[in-house]
Parts: structure tokens; C-alpha cells; sequence
């Protein structure tokens, strides 16, 4: 059982900031133009009921982690099989946020930096927070969360007069397969990606109740979302939206207040490297404690370094250049679905024939032995 | 840039890993020296312009032959 434990509102800053991560800089979807910020609508079909389902997992299965609850539902071998796949989920999502954030930081601001140096950076940062653990985090992510509202509103208002709303039109210009297509998309990339907040679930305590952490955070991120891709369409319009690989970025460097208030694109980059850094911490702190639960090993930490550099070793071997790297998320939900659909799902349906089995308490908990608990 | 990553990854031998042995921690010392020599090996190679595969290409090959409306556009 992990000392550390997380309260229902660092809880929501903490899924709240994972979910915004690369998002924010990336800027949601853009392949449908001035029609984006609908996808926000549409994501939300497929998001609210598989995070509805994590939290029903976590309610499920109060204060164990997935790989607790995994080897409990499925057994000793195929409980070990489902922790090394979402072991490898964690690892290879933080080896992505990272090359996310050296590629644009290599882009925008240091082309003649090593992309190493810029990722080892980073990744101390991160792994200086899951060191840290989850309540350290947890303080850190309320900051964060007022720091990420400041920069997204004060960008939003200096804006005044680049803003075309006429670039919102026409609107409903896309095919419904579009339309679906897009909200799939930007449903696993961010808001599915919060399975892997299922890794530290044993740190939220009842009477905490998942689907308020849940329904909340997802509840602010599309607000937050929603605000980034109506700036950014009205500021840019849908042809440029559509040609930059990060919008939030371009938006605020055309911020121009009476020639005095000139490129501040900075502040972009700031929340970038605030939310990247913890959203890389949370899957590194996740994959870790996958890692230890897996060998036996009683505390993550001892781990935790080495870890992080195969993490950065894995970054190197990635993409080639942005190019590949921007291809690659048009094909991400698809390779994230197994992870983000399909092992819930299991575990959410062998859950429910368990508890109905063993006849649990009124609440619905499953109550799972603590013999192998070593974290 | 191998001088610093050399230098690193001799700080983490011996401020990370030797403390490991010293407790006979054997499952993590175990753990922590594959990962660390593994992403050593992979670090200096691409530091030197060794092109090194990953696992963009199965991931994308698997998913085109499953999935071949994925190959468009």
C-alpha cells in the first residue's frame, strides 16, 4: 500500500493537466478547419462512457492499482501479460510526449540544440516529480492548473485584434465519416490516454469518488480545449490551422498589441513544458511502479532512473524527423486502442462477473487480498 | 555531446547503481543494469549517426496490413 495519497481535487488537476499535456501546443485536431472545435463535441461520445468506465474500475477495486487489479482478475500469467502491455503503453507514451516537446522546442526556438540535451532536460524535470511521488505531484498540479488558465486567457484577450469570426464559417463543412474520424481521434489522444492515471489509482482514497475526479477533469480539459481551438481558429482560420504543426504556438506569436506586446509565444512554451513534464512524470511514475510490481521490487524509485533514460533511448529511436512524427498520431488511436478500450474493457467485464460472484459488500467493491501488495 | 553522456551515465553507475549492489538489492540492481547499458548502447549509437530501428515501422506496418484504409492519404 502506497504511503502517498492524492485528494479528489488534486486528483481532478492532476487527469485535468495529463489530458492538456501535448494537447495545448498541438492544438486538439485540425484536419477539419473551422469545424474542430465540434470534434471536441463529437470526442465526447466516445470519451465520457470509456472514462466513466475507468472510474467505474477504480470504484470497482478501491485503492489497488491495474496491476494489483489485473493480477487478481486474470490470474498469475495472464495478469503478468496485461502489466507488461500496459507497461509498455506508459513507457512508449512517455517516449512520445517527450519527442513531442524536443521536436517543437527544436523547432521554434533551438534548431542548433541536440534534441538529446533537450530531452534529458525534460526528463529530470519528470523524473525529479515521480521521485517526488503522487502528493508532491499532486501540489504541483494545482499550480500548474492556475499557471495553464492565466497564460491560455491572457493569450486569448491580447489576441483582440487578430480575431476573424468569420473564420468559423461555413460551418458543418465536413462529412459525418469526418466528423467521427476526428472526434475518435482527438477522444484517444488526449482523454483515453487516462488509463494510465489507473496505474496510481491505489493513491486515491475513498470516500474520493472516481467518477466525480473523472467527470469533472474531463469536464474542464474540454473547456480548456475548446477555448484553445476557438482561438486558434479565429486568430489563424481554418487554411493555416491546417498547414502548422503547432497552432497554439503560431497563434500567439501573431499576439501584436499596439507594437509594444510582440512575441510572446514563450508563454506557449511554457505550458507546454509544465504540462509535458508532468504528463511524462505520471506515465514514468506509472510505468515504474508496473516495473517493480512485475520483479517484486519494493520501492519504484530504485528503478526510476534507469527507466527514465530507456525512455529517452526509446525517444531517439522514435521518428526520424517531425514529419514521421505527426503521420504517426493519424495512426495512434488505432495502435492506442487495445490499451485504451480493449484491456479496460476486459478487466471492467471480468470485474463485474467477480463481484457478482463473491456477493461484495453493498457499495460494489471488490475486496482483493493484500498478500502480493509490495508497493 | 557522447563526453556528456558518457559523464551521465558514469554519475549513474555509481551514485544509482552501485548503492543497489551495496544493499544486495539483486532484482533491481538487475533491472537497473539492463536498462542502463540497453539505453547506453542505444544513445552512443544514434550519437554517432548509427541509424537504429524503432518501433514506428512494425507499429505502422501491422496496423496498414490490418487496417489497409489507414494506407490513404
Amino acid at each position: 500500500m502506497p504511503e502517498q495519497t492524492l485528494k479528489e481535487r488534486q486528483a481532478i488537476c492532476f487527469l485535468t493537466v495529463f489530458m492538456c499535456g501535448s494537447s495545448i501546443i498541438i492544438g486538439g485536431t485540425t484536419k477539419t478547419g473551422q469545424d474542430s472545435w465540434m470534434c471536441l463535441l463529437v470526442a465526447q461520445l466516445f470519451a465520457v462512457p470509456m472514462l466513466m468506465l475507468y472510474a467505474r474500475i477504480m470504484w470497482l477495486f478501491p485503492e489497488k492499482n491495474i496491476y494489483q487489479i489485473a493480477e487478481y482478475v486474470f490470474g498469475k500469467f495472464f495478469g503478468n501479460i496485461i502489466t507488461v502491455l500496459f507497461i509498455w503503453y506508459s513507457f512508449h507514451l512517455s517516449a512520445m510526449v517527450l519527442r513531442n516537446f524536443s521536436e517543437f522546442m527544436q523547432l521554434v526556438a533551438m534548431p542548433e540544440t541536440p534534441q538529446l540535451a533537450l530531452m534529458l532536460i525534460n526528463l529530470f524535470t519528470a523524473v525529479y516529480m515521480a521521485k517526488k511521488g503522487v502528493e508532491v505531484m499532486g501540489k504541483w498540479v494545482v499550480v500548474v492548473i492556475c499557471v495553464l488558465n492565466v497564460t491560455i486567457l491572457s493569450t486569448l484577450f491580447l489576441l483582440y485584434n487578430q480575431v476573424d469570426f468569420t473564420n468559423l464559417m461555413p460551418v458543418l463543412n465536413h462529412s459525418t465519416k469526418e466528423f467521427l474520424e476526428c472526434g475518435y481521434s482527438l477522444s484517444s489522444f488526449p482523454f483515453m490516454e487516462t488509463i494510465v492515471f489507473l496505474g496510481i489509482a491505489d493513491s486515491v482514497r475513498r470516500p474520493n469518488s472516481p467518477f466525480k475526479i473523472y467527470g469533472l477533469s474531463i469536464f474542464f480539459t474540454s473547456v480548456i480545449l475548446a477555448v484553445i481551438m476557438l482561438r486558434n481558429i479565429v486568430s489563424l482560420g481554418p487554411a493555416m490551422l491546417k498547414s502548422v504543426y503547432f497552432p497554439s504556438y503560431v497563434s500567439a506569436r501573431i499576439i501584436d498589441v499596439s507594437d509594444f506586446l510582440v512575441r510572446i509565444e514563450g508563454s506557449i512554451s511554457l505550458n507546454f513544458i509544465i504540462t509535458g513534464s508532468t504528463k511524462i512524470a505520471l506515465c514514468l511514475l506509472t510505468a515504474c511502479r508496473g516495473i517493480a510490481y512485475l520483479f517484486r521490487i519494493d520501492d519504484y524509485r530504485k528503478i526510476l532512473l534507469p527507466v527514465a533514460l530507456a525512455v529517452t533511448a526509446l525517444c531517439v529511436t522514435l521518428y526520424e524527423n517531425t514529419m514521421q512524427m505527426m503521420n504517426f498520431i493519424k495512426i495512434y488511436p488505432i495502435y492506442a486502442f487495445p490499451f485504451q478500450v480493449g484491456i479496460p474493457l476486459l478487466i471492467w467485464i471480468s470485474g463485474e462477473i467477480r463481484n457478482r460472484g463473491k456477493q461484495a459488500d453493498p457499495q460494489g467493491e471488490v475486496k482483493i487480498p493484500s498478500s502480493r501488495e509490495k508497493e | 555531446m557522447i563526453l556528456i553522456l558518457i559523464v551521465l551515465y558514469a554519475g549513474v553507475v555509481l551514485f544509482h547503481w552501485v548503492p543497489l549492489v551495496k544493499e544486495k538489492n539483486k532484482k533491481a540492481a538487475w533491472v537497473s543494469a539492463v536498462l542502463t547499458v540497453a539505453s547506453f548502447a542505444v544513445l552512443l549509437l544514434s550519437l554517432l549517426d548509427v541509424r537504429l530501428p524503432g518501433p514506428r515501422g512494425p507499429i505502422e506496418f501491422i496496423i496498414h496490413s490490418i487496417f489497409p484504409f489507414t494506407n490513404e492519404g
